[in-house]
């Protein structure tokens, strides 16, 4: 250790070795009770820091989480008229920089029945819908922001690319219709109507704004509300076709079995195509060609008659289209959205509402962001004094075992400098002591403080510490830095005497 | 042959604060080898008087007259300005060729006794390993026991702790050896040891020792020149002054003035001089 130190310090020649060494062993203390005080002085600091550090990225994260940063409006009838002026007003570049808006969307709110995985049961999941240029969507799939657990991922660059009639689901949401692989599942039951359609999963993702369960273009919300004469979704005139979907894996059994079951309408031929619901476990969709052309209540009865005369499950499997026409986009919306880069000028925001469309943006909202701007500037702030403190408490304890232990040797450093010692070699001695000094106290504290952050780890599900950071390498050098500095003036104050000052204590 | 010159001082006034001369040299050579006792009573520029020449303070008032001259490697420099030198220069001076010994030891309290002994050699740059060698030969002269070369300082007593910062002094590579009172600690046996070799090493290495003490049986016994500093002045113009009728000089085992004239009772001199 001490040859390890020898290098470190470029400590050159026996006499600067026996001095450091010894003046280290005095200035420590006996149990090393200096260290130890130290220790305690920088643990504290680095904890008091690490925690504010780690509570101002939390809350910069929120600041700039689109999930946070953003007001809603609901759309209430007695207003609905002023909407597209607000639009066009807050499309403007120069609006939009006054109030630090990044974008305006409308988004629409709905229930929907999916089929759960387990007991088919119906189970209510609530959707939002969102744009596919809405900067908001981009942030729920970001690669870097790591909200996806499985599916697409949006880079960074570009446009979000995904399909329009795929479902964004909260990994919540999916394990709570009975799904336990998450990662498997590749498309799941949704009911309209009479309807059972497979859409495909695009992302599980861990959250979602708006309390929702998952989220889904306008285009696919039009396409799932809009009468399907209109959008031409799922085909609802009168076809020989009926498609249904069994989990019997024997193609053949499920053919014999079709044959077997239906008697009142016999198909004239089927024909089986697989499709892979959960990764690794296919299903068949056995088509049925009838001679005859039959409406869609006559289909609902041969799979009623097909499931009650056979011991196979199945299933009626509604073809739907995606790709229909034209793309659609929400005529009436329930809310609008109001993105913002920074939530300094909400409150502006609000007033701005209403001294001109006498539109009221809740008070709630506006003050739970100003909370969050409020908060995130106060521990920042006092973040900053607790640092400045511990730095002052550093310096001054530092300081005051090296005034109080040059005191006490002064006689002793008189002698050494009459006989010939000089002042750059005590001072740089005494500096390198004191870099030992706190190097070793800041290791030591590092190392309980990095304890600390494991077990709290370990307890915690989110842990709001962070030790490793660029702040904190800043706030080490700035510790060694003004300790130095300080140390130096201390040091030079008293080895500038003369020699017979010093001896003679003058 | 002409006597080899260390000091030669002329005009010189020592002041702490400028204006406040506390000790007037008017005219002074001190010869090379020799052991000078300088005595006077307390407060009339004893320590001054070695500080000044140790070069331990900055307490020579710079005049014109002023000229304090020091022999470096057998020329006399001029020495009166060498606080301008920059400290690193100055440090080196003083390594080269001073040794010290204090009444209160000033040895390092966290070193052992046998690294106190090494650090006026270790500041000259030497190896540990080769230091102590030499410690432990001087160590034996002076009946010091080897084991104390590794007990920490706490452990030993005043006269031990004064034997060590001799060895430490007398180890060293120096041309004049200052000291305060030097066997002020010491039982008159150890004192008078302690000065057998300090005059033995002064005689064999052709060094200087210039001692203030206040012990006239030390001084009569070992000096060979005692300077004798008298007070002059009165109120606030009152200090120390070195006048040539106390420079005596020991001639085999007679006590003579610098002029030659003998000096019958010199212990009558210098009592009246320690009591005025």
């Amino acid at each position: 250790m001490k040859k390890l130190l020898s290098v470190l310090l470029n400590i050159r020649g026996d006499f600067q070795n026996l001095f450091i060494f010894n003046e280290y062993e005095e200035l420590t203390g006996k149990s090393r009770s200096g260290i130890v005080t130290l220790v305690v002085i920088l643990t504290i600091t680095f904890l008091a820091l690490g925690f504010a550090i780690g509570g101002i990225n939390y809350l910069k994260e929120k600041m700039d989480d689109p999930f946070t940063n953003w007001v809603n409006l609901e759309i209430k009838q007695g207003y609905r008229d002023k909407v597209s002026k607000i639009q066009t007003e807050l499309a403007v570049d120069t609006t939009k920089q006054k109030f630090f808006l990044n974008n305006v969307g409308q988004y629409n709110i709905e229930f929907l029945p999916f089929l759960n995985f387990d007991n088919g049961e119906e189970y209510n999941l609530r959707l939002r819908t969102l744009e596919m240029d809405d900067n908001l969507l981009k942030e729920i799939l970001s690669e870097k922001k790591g909200n996806v657990v499985t599916g697409y991922t949006y880079s960074g660059e570009g446009e979000v690319d995904i399909e329009r009639c795929g479902l964004i689901i909260k990994e919540s949401s999916l394990r709570s219709l009975g799904y336990e692989d998450i990662e498997a599942v590749k498309r799941i039951p949704v009911k309209i109507e009479s309807f059972v359609i497979y859409p495909e999963i695009t992302a599980v993702v861990r959250e979602l704004p708006n309390l929702v369960d998952l989220v889904v273009t306008p285009h696919f919300y039009v396409l799932l509300n809009e009468a399907f004469e209109t959008t031409n979704f799922i085909n609802i005139s009168s076809s020989n076709k009926l498609e249904v979907i069994s989990t019997e894996q024997d193609k053949d059994k499920l053919q014999k079995d079709i044959m077997s079951s239906l008697m009142k309408y016999r198909p004239a031929s089927t024909d089986v195509r697989e499709i892979e619901l959960i990764e690794g476990e296919t299903q068949n969709i056995v088509t049925l060609y009838f001679s005859d052309y039959f409406k869609y209540e006559i289909k609902d009865s041969i799979v009623s008659e097909l499931e009650s005369n056979s011991d196979l499950d199945y299933t009626r499997y509604s073809p739907w289209e995606c790709n229909t026409s034209r793309f659609y986009n929400i005529s009436d919306p329930y809310y609008l959205s109001f993105n913002f880069d920074q939530l300094d000028k909400v409150r502006d925001f609000k007033n701005h509402m209403w001294d001109k469309y006498s539109v009221e943006i809740s008070m709630d909202q506006v003050e739970q962001k100003e909370n969050f701007a409020l908060v995130s500037r106060l521990t920042g702030f006092i973040s900053i004094i607790l640092f400045g403190f511990s730095i002052l408490s550093i310096i001054f304890y530092v300081n005051s075992l090296l005034r109080t232990h040059l005191e006490k040797i002064k006689m002793n450093l008189g002698t050494l400098k009459a006989f010939g010692l000089n002042n750059s070699f005590l001072i740089n001695s005494y500096l390198k002591i004191i870099v030992t000094f706190i190097g070793i106290s800041i290791v030591i504290a590092l190392i309980i403080c990095s304890v600390w952050d494991l077990i709290e780890a370990r307890i915690f599900e989110n842990s709001y510490f962070d030790i490793f950071n660029l702040k904190i390498l800043l706030a080490v050098v700035v510790i060694v830095l003004t300790a130095l500095l300080t140390s130096q003036r201390t040091i030079s104050k008293t080895l500038l005497k003369t020699p017979g000052d010093l001896i003679y204590n003058r | 042959m002409q006597e080899e010159i260390i000091y030669d001082i002329s005009n010189l006034e020592c002041q702490y604060i400028p204006g406040t001369t506390v000790l007037k040299i008017p005219n002074l050579q001190i010869p090379k080898g020799k052991l000078v006792f300088v005595l006077g009573v307390s407060g009339i520029g004893k320590s001054t008087f070695i500080e000044t020449l140790g070069l331990m303070n900055r307490t020579i008032h710079v005049t014109e007259e002023t000229s304090v001259k020091f022999n470096n490697g057998g020329e006399l420099e001029e020495i009166k300005n060498i606080w301008e030198r920059d400290n690193r220069s100055l440090s080196k001076f003083r390594n080269d060729h001073f040794s010290f010994i204090f009444q209160n030891t000033n040895l390092m309290p966290n070193f052992s006794a046998g690294e106190n002994m090494c650090i006026s050699m270790l500041i000259e740059g030497k190896k540990l390993s080769d230091v102590k060698e030499k410690v432990l030969e001087v160590m034996e002269k002076l009946n010091l026991d080897a084991e104390l070369y590794d007990r920490k300082i706490q452990e030993l007593s005043g006269g031990q702790r004064q034997r060590l910062a001799f060895v430490r002094a007398i180890i060293a590579g120096f041309n004049v050896l200052f000291g305060d009172e030097p066997t002020g600690n010491l039982d008159r046996d150890t004192g008078h040891k302690l000065m057998r070799t300090l005059k033995s090493n002064l005689s064999e290495y052709n060094r200087t020792g210039i001692i203030v003490s206040h012990d006239i049986d030390l001084a009569l016994s070992f000096a060979d020149i005692i300077l004798l500093l008298s007070k002059t002045g009165e109120g606030e113009e009152l200090h120390g002054t070195f006048d040539d009728q106390y420079y005596l000089v020991k001639e085999g085992q007679e006590w003579k003035r610098k002029d030659g004239s003998k000096l019958e009772n010199p212990l009558e001199l210098i009592s009246e001089i320690l009591t005025k």
